[in-house]
């Protein structure tokens, strides 16, 4: 029963954790231009993150340490620098833009310019890194990143052609802006499988103190979790088909189009169900974002870390949360425009994954670390085929961004 | 093993510091054609017509409202420029202007809130985004 009910707040903390401002941007920009074309790229990105985030959860609960921990111990410093650096680059433009949704979602409720709420937003979520505990932003911030589910019921209100939208998991070629839709399809990939995600996770499986017992656990929640979490990113691609593409709002240059979408289902509690998504599940991120920096840098120097300590205690891994997330503030104080700082972010994020995933074919295949829980077949062809993507995604960012990019 | 790992890092680093390199580069760089700036006045004023629709309805706040116009108003303001300086027709130059005009009654509209006039906001939309539509071929007529 006790391991019922933390499969359930589990599956529960991934789906209200999943959406965020790169998920939320990319399927809205996708279904106003393309419709449903791209929903092959959501599910694709979905189906990479669950075997990502199964793998991470598995190797810390089997060897006791983290992705970062274990590819630092493995290949040595100074190969462990490169993923560091690439990661620590991509995680801040990411929180960046993450802040940016908060500060945008700010200004839709009070009517206050998106910059001047880059400072606040910023010192509330140090205030929650410096004062709460891990299951507080865990399962907290999650538990209210339901609201999100909101874009499902709209989804499912608006009554779309479900076979067009299974069709759609095909993928397709298009028939206009083949540049643009090349690019969607790379940024949704960025915005699936984002790095800090899985190493988020598998620093989370060290604080809460998983064991091997916990492997039905990781695999139900990586599972259902990532699942329903991708189907809320679908609904946002089959509202904003419906929606704004059936409204002649083909190109969402704008955060002001965004809200468009709920209200003609909601009337103004869609206007607000999209503020609160839109906060609430970038203030997550944002969470999440900044404690994977501390993370990634106190593992990779052999810091004390973790989030339940007192900052006394690790002086270096809140040094590191407290001045990335004031950091990141910087661009949006400045005006930059949250959005397009976003697709940016998430093509980028695209390109970094060779990086990041290539050493789970090393460190999951390792007897050593992961005794008889080594990876199988499926895992290992899923791993390769995650680099092989990350590859091709690194090498077709740039010439995507420079035709296709908004 | 570490040599392996630390080569393929580098190789892939590169890649990576060129990804952003080149798309800050393109990031900077505007290159629109004629086409996309149309789709997107087009796109612009169907989201104007989308706010009108919802404030009238109630749906979104002035405030909301009021913003959106404003930030509508300058993608249509920057697509009448770039249409009175290019080789277009007479027709896709009177549209823009249209536009324009529409979006700036639209913000009055929400300003002093009175909703005859953002009805008539939404009709000029409508009707400049007709004859958008109906430009573009004779455009390519005129101008293959």
């Amino acid at each position: 029963m006790k391991k019922l009910l933390e499969i359930s707040l589990g599956v529960v903390t991934s789906v209200g954790g999943f959406l965020e401002v790169g998920s939320l941007a990319t399927a809205a920009q996708a279904g106003a231009l393309f419709q449903f074309q791209l929903v092959w790229a959501i599910l694709l990105g979905t189906i990479c993150i669950i075997f990502l985030v199964e793998m991470a959860g598995r190797f810390a609960a089997v060897s006791k340490h983290t992705i970062a921990d274990g590819i630092r111990e493995r290949f040595g410093f100074n190969a462990f620098l490169w993923p560091l650096v690439s990661t620590f680059l991509v995680n801040f433009l990411v929180l960046s833009a993450e802040i940016g949704g908060v500060c945008i979602a700010a200004e839709l409720a009070t009517g206050i310019g998106f910059q001047l709420w880059a400072l606040p937003v910023a010192f509330i979520a140090w205030l929650l890194l410096w004062k709460g505990t891990f299951g507080l932003i865990e399962k907290g911030v999650s538990l209210l990143g339901l609201v999100t589910l909101c874009f499902v019921a709209a989804a499912v209100i608006l009554k779309p052609d479900w076979t067009r939208v299974a069709i759609s998991s095909v993928p397709s070629l298009p028939h206009h802006d083949t540049a643009t839709y090349w690019f969607m399809a790379v940024s949704i990939l960025g915005a699936s499988i984002s790095p800090y995600l899985f190493m988020f996770y598998s620093a989370g499986a060290i604080e809460d103190k998983w064991d091997k017992t916990y492997l039905g656990t990781n695999r139900a929640i990586a599972g259902l979790g990532m699942s329903f979490g991708g189907s809320i990113s679908i609904g946002v691609l089959i509202v904003a088909t419906l929606v704004l593409a059936a409204n002649g709002i083909t190109q969402v240059d704008d955060y002001h189009q965004l809200p468009l979408m709920l209200t003609p289902v909601f009337g103004f509690w869609g206007f607000v169900l999209f503020v609160a998504s839109l906060g609430i599940a970038c203030f997550g991120a944002t969470v999440e974002i900044a404690l994977q920096q501390a993370y990634l840098v106190a593992q990779g120097f052999g810091w004390n870390w973790g989030e339940d300590r007192k900052p006394r205690d690790d002086p270096g891994f809140t040094m590191v949360y407290t001045v990335t997330i004031f950091a990141a503030t910087i661009p949006i104080a400045l005006g930059l425009d949250p959005l397009k700082l976003t697709i940016f972010s998430m093509a980028l994020t695209a390109a970094s994954l060779p990086l990041t995933v290539a050493p789970f074919l090393f460190l999951l295949n390792d007897e050593s670390y992961m005794g008889q829980h080594r990876n199988g077949v499926i895992s290992n062809t899923a791993v390769l085929f995650v680099v092989a993507l990350g590859f091709i995604l690194a090498v077709v960012t740039i010439p995507l961004q420079i035709l296709g990019g908004s | 093993m570490a040599r392996i790992a630390a080569s393929f890092a580098n190789t892939t680093l590169c890649f990576l510091l060129g990804a952003v390199m080149l798309a800050g580069l393109a990031a900077c760089s505007s290159s629109n054609a004629g086409g996309q700036q149309a789709r997107t006045a087009k796109s612009a004023a169907n989201s104007a017509i989308m706010v009108i629709d919802s404030w009238t309805t109630g749906a979104v706040p002035s405030h909301y409202a009021k913003a959106t116009l404003r930030s509508l108003a300058q993608t249509l303001a920057d697509f009448d420029r770039q249409q009175q300086r290019a080789d277009v027709s007479d027709s896709s130059k009177q549209s823009a202007r249209q536009l324009m005009a529409a979006a700036g009654r639209a913000e009055d509209a929400i300003k002093s809130g009175n909703q005859a006039l953002a009805e008539q906001a939404r009709q000029d939309f409508r009707n400049a985004i007709a004859k958008l539509v109906v430009a573009k071929p004779a455009d390519q007529a005129t101008n293959p």
